[in-house]
């Protein structure tokens, strides 16, 4: 389970003064589930899932993983999290599994559990012929999948996944978006986000869309396509931020 | 909590070692900086001195006719070429001559009734050449007026020992262990000051605005290791590079000295290579506190800079101010007392010079250790809060 409870963000900018970047954000995500965050840049998507990986701390409200608060208990809550953003990159000097590996270790896994888990993610990925290359040598779709590894090594009951399927070929995403529904399968909760609203409305059972730091609407998407009158889930987007945007 | 920490330090070391430009920082500069500094830098004088030296520069005489005598010497001394000159101060600055002899027109009347005269040497004291050139005309003139002393001398019957009662002669009573210390004294403090700086210095770079700027940063935050466990990690890493570099370049140093010394020549002759156990014990005391200190003010200057070059410039500055106080063991004269105990750096380098040369007041060396750790807990400590600080690690 993932929740926020009117999460609210305020960064003091030397040159725009008080910026509320997240604003009042309240949602509750159930094990099983996958909800997409929808927003455009700098809506405050980001920070919002920054503050639920405990990365950030929130000025006011609060988030619980697996009902662990994130302010309180930031080690054990992020124990139970895989976290996958654009902005986390990987250590280009290390090898695939020395990657894997190490963020296995970080999280406490034995090492007979961490040599087990990166065999299984290694093939499950495909990534068995680069297994020893350096991740600085590898190509963006390879690296987008030593990153969704280092994500699942721990096997964690909550994801938050962040345009993962950004930088891969059609086939390499396929596996991804399969993976992605197998941990669903298996009651994980999972936070999907991206720019593709067609994969989003596949994949998710419920859609957030956050603009200007609040989170306007959720729904499923064919709510979210009803209230809007909407055929396709690009218009629905557009229109429910279109009066700001416009 | 040991685990993790021993789990990211010894992630980085194998990450920054992976590095060329780490190597090179940590490994190499030490090992060829003091050799080039001294064999390198000292030979390339030497020679060049010795070569302009040896070099026939040209001299003019004004009023030459007034002193035939010395105008022959000069002649046949063969260092110098005697050549014409009509003006010869706008020659000298022309660098047509580098050098010349002003005679006074009544040179040998005042000379016959022994009257007072002088004679001038001109010469440009921002050429070298031109120095060299004084400096042998000077000699020819010095020669010429012993041959003068001698006749006036003989011509009266004297001896010579009426001119020169006694000779003096300067002994170095100091062995050549001694000596050798002394050398020590002078590079080492200044070689550790500035290589612990040096050898932490790419790595705190590169563990922080490097890896904010690799995006790596918040892959780590991420991960379930309390933030102040990834600051001592990667802390320690610093560490090690800096302390590394550092023994590396006591061992090139004192290796270079023990050769140049088994290689013979003047060195030899004058000194020898001996650390007291002593010694080595006052180096750790203060390299330790020392490399700490440098290695958190690095990582707290570098955490910082949003990127890597953002944080060569906020380093820079910060190095030419220890560069100073680095030098100070080669300034003769100034001791180490109850003040300049708690003047950081400072205090190091003289400790450490002090202690080479064989005074060791264990009382002040221990103030030292003691007041450069505490600099160093709070560096660590500073370092520490600005790895907290979401400002700092998101850079606005």
């Amino acid at each position: 389970m993932i929740e926020a409870q009117n999460l609210t963000k305020v960064f003091e900018d030397k040159k725009r003064g008080r910026v509320v970047a997240v604003d009042n954000v309240s949602f509750k995500i159930n094990p099983g589930e996958i909800f997409g965050l929808l927003g455009l840049n700098g809506a405050g998507k980001t920070t919002t899932l920054r503050i639920l990986a405990s990365i950030m701390k929130p000025t006011s409200g609060a988030a619980f993983i697996c009902g662990i608060d994130t302010v309180k208990q930031p080690e054990k809550s992020k124990s139970r999290l895989g976290f996958l953003t654009g902005s986390t990159g990987l250590y280009g000097r290390l090898k695939t599994r020395e990657m894997i590996e190490y963020f296995g270790r970080l999280h406490g896994l034995s090492n007979e559990a961490v040599s087990r888990r990166t065999g299984e993610l290694i093939s499950l990925l495909g990534l068995d012929e680069y297994r020893e290359t350096r991740c600085d040598k590898l190509s963006s779709g390879n690296k987008q999948k030593v990153s969704i590894a280092r994500t699942m090594i721990h096997d964690p009951e909550a994801l938050i996944l962040d345009e993962p399927t950004a930088g891969l070929d059609v086939i390499a995403g396929r596996t991804v978006v399969q993976y992605i529904n197998s941990e669903k399968a298996r009651s994980k909760t999972i936070i999907f986000s991206t720019h593709v609203m067609h994969e989003a409305e596949k994949l998710c059972d419920r859609i957030g869309i956050i603009h200007k730091g609040r989170l306007i609407a959720t729904g499923s998407p064919s709510e979210l396509k009803n209230r809007t009158a909407c055929r396709d889930m690009d218009d629905a987007f557009v229109r429910l931020v279109g009066d700001d945007v416009q | 909590m040991f685990n993790n920490i021993r789990l990211v330090y010894r992630k980085e070391l194998l990450d920054i070692i992976r590095d060329r430009r780490t190597i090179i920082s940590m490994v190499i500069i030490p090992i060829i900086i003091f050799p080039l500094l001294t064999i390198g830098f000292s030979t390339l004088i030497s020679t060049f001195m010795s070569k302009s030296r040896a070099e026939i520069q040209k001299v003019a005489i004004v009023n030459e006719a007034a002193a035939p005598d010395l105008r022959d010497k000069v002649i046949s001394s063969g260092i110098v070429e005697l050549v014409a000159s009509d003006s010869v101060e706008a020659a000298i600055l022309s660098r047509k001559i580098q050098a010349a002899l002003v005679i006074p027109v009544d040179f040998e009347r005042k000379l016959e009734a022994l009257d007072s005269l002088s004679i001038q040497i001109l010469y440009d004291e921002s050429e070298a050449k031109s120095q060299f050139a004084s400096e042998k005309l000077k000699d020819i003139v010095t020669d010429y007026r012993r041959d003068i002393i001698d006749a006036r001398l003989k011509g009266k019957g004297l001896e010579q020992s009426i001119v020169n009662p006694f000779y003096i002669q300067a002994r170095n009573v100091a062995s050549k262990e001694k000596m050798g210390s002394f050398m020590l004294s002078l590079f080492l403090p200044y070689l550790i000051l500035i290589l612990s700086l040096t050898g932490a210095m790419y790595t705190a770079m590169d563990l922080t605005a490097g890896e904010k700027e690799r995006g790596t940063l918040e892959t780590i935050l991420a991960s379930p290791v309390p933030r102040w466990q990834l600051a001592t990690g990667k802390f320690l890493t610093i560490l090690t590079t800096s302390i590394v570099s550092t023994v590396l370049a006591i061992i090139s140093m004192t290796a270079t000295m023990a050769y140049a010394i088994s290689a013979g020549g003047s060195m030899a002759q004058d000194m020898a290579l001996k650390i007291a156990p002593s010694s080595v014990i006052v180096i750790i005391l203060m390299m330790v506190p020392t490399a700490s200190l440098f290695s958190a003010i690095l990582m707290a200057i570098s955490l910082s800079a949003r990127t890597y070059r953002e944080a060569q410039s906020y380093v820079t500055p910060f190095m030419l101010v220890v560069i100073m106080p680095a030098l100070v063991s080669f300034i003769p004269g100034i001791e180490l007392g109850w003040g300049l105990a708690f003047v950081p750096f400072v205090n190091v380098s003289l400790s450490l010079k002090e202690a080479l040369i064989g005074n060791i007041n264990w009382l002040i060396v221990g103030l030292i250790f003691v007041s450069t750790a505490l600099y160093a807990a709070l560096a660590i400590f500073i370092a520490h809060r600005l790895f907290e600080k979401e400002s700092v690690l998101f850079g606005n």
